[in-house]
């Protein structure tokens, strides 16, 4: 059999991310952020190499978000916020990223993902946050994230949440990456390469079996957003669970 | 100590902590933006590839850059 030169490569980078994400949860956060920005210049360089009609240039592109994400979110002074600051604040730049890299490669919305097709099969798809939200309330059990919040301040941190880890996250895997990866590597590769980087940039809260649980549900987005060709439904979804977990669940 | 809050974009270092991985952003950022100026000036096209791309990295890297700036100003001035 033979392995595309395209599927090595992504599959080197995986490992990379991964390791950088250990060294970065487990020994030092420093000597991660160093590994990551390796990575991230490595691959930007790659894209260039690529350069052309090749889609690799654009998968290496877009992995780039990966280790970015990382290293703005370990750079960021969130200290300074309150808490429940912290996800709308770190989303910001991650967005500003994802849209350049859309830009970069010429990309449309609708490209991306961006589409509001099929609403009631997206809603339907956003109400799978609730049971997940819980399942992942009881796999870690986080602190909450604000408590004795008046209804409506309440409720725009809700929101905020949605936009920030929900719709933020899902245009960079689902609708970056993914659509790079399966027109690079195929639809089989693609989709599980893309879960396994997902997946792999969760194991800073230190649980393998949140890790094992995100990449199955990152598996359920990837293939909902390949069949129904929106990342509406899933964006919904995951701000939906987080919802759950950090707000409605811990406030119980 | 670092935890990471939410799913993917959050991590939280100590305040010590923090102000090494600024400084680390920082000379990343430092080290883009040379590399920009390096690639635009030449006319080969994986050069002004590789110099596209990297804006990805730079806009988001500087506004981490602008918002430790003003912190540290307000540090300063409160």
């Amino acid at each position: 059999m033979i392995v595309k030169l395209e599927l090595s490569v992504f599959i080197l980078y995986l490992t990379l991310i991964a390791l950088a994400e250990i060294i970065t949860s487990f020994i030092d956060p420093g000597y991660g952020l160093l590994l990551h920005a390796t990575i991230l210049v490595s691959l930007l360089a790659l894209s260039a190499l690529w350069h052309g009609a090749n889609p690799a240039s654009s998968l290496y592109l877009s992995l780039s978000l990966a280790p970015l994400i990382r290293i703005l979110s370990l750079s960021l002074p969130l200290m300074y916020f309150p808490r429940y600051a912290w996800y709308t604040v770190a989303s910001i730049p991650v967005l500003a990223a994802a849209l350049t890299a859309i830009r970069v490669q010429g990309l449309g919305l609708r490209d991306v993902g961006l589409t509001f097709s099929k609403p009631i099969v997206q809603a339907c798809i956003a109400l799978t946050g609730v049971p997940f939200g819980v399942v992942e309330y009881f796999i870690l059990k986080p602190e909450p994230l604000a408590s004795n919040l008046p209804m409506p301040e309440y409720s725009l941190l809700a929101i905020a949440l949605v936009f920030s880890t929900g719709f933020v996250e899902e245009l960079v895997f689902r609708g970056v990456l993914q659509r790079s990866a399966v027109e690079a590597l195929g639809e089989k590769a693609g989709v599980l390469g893309v879960t396994a980087v997902f997946a792999t940039m969760h194991v800073g809260w230190l649980n393998a079996l949140d890790v094992l649980f995100v990449f199955a549900i990152g598996l359920l987005f990837a293939v909902l957003t390949l069949k129904t060709g929106s990342i509406v439904g899933v964006s919904l979804s995951h701000g939906l669970t987080n919802v759950i977990l950090f707000l409605a669940m811990p406030a119980k | 100590m670092i935890s990471t809050v939410t799913t993917t974009v959050t991590t939280v270092a100590t305040l010590a902590m923090g102000a090494t991985l600024g400084a680390l952003a920082a000379l990343l950022l430092i080290l883009l933006l040379s590399a920009k100026e390096v690639s635009t000036a030449d006319t080969r096209q994986r050069l002004v590839a590789f110099g596209r791309s990297l804006d990805v990295g730079i806009l988001p890297l500087l506004m981490v850059f602008a918002l430790i700036v003003a912190f540290k100003v307000l540090e300063v001035v409160g």
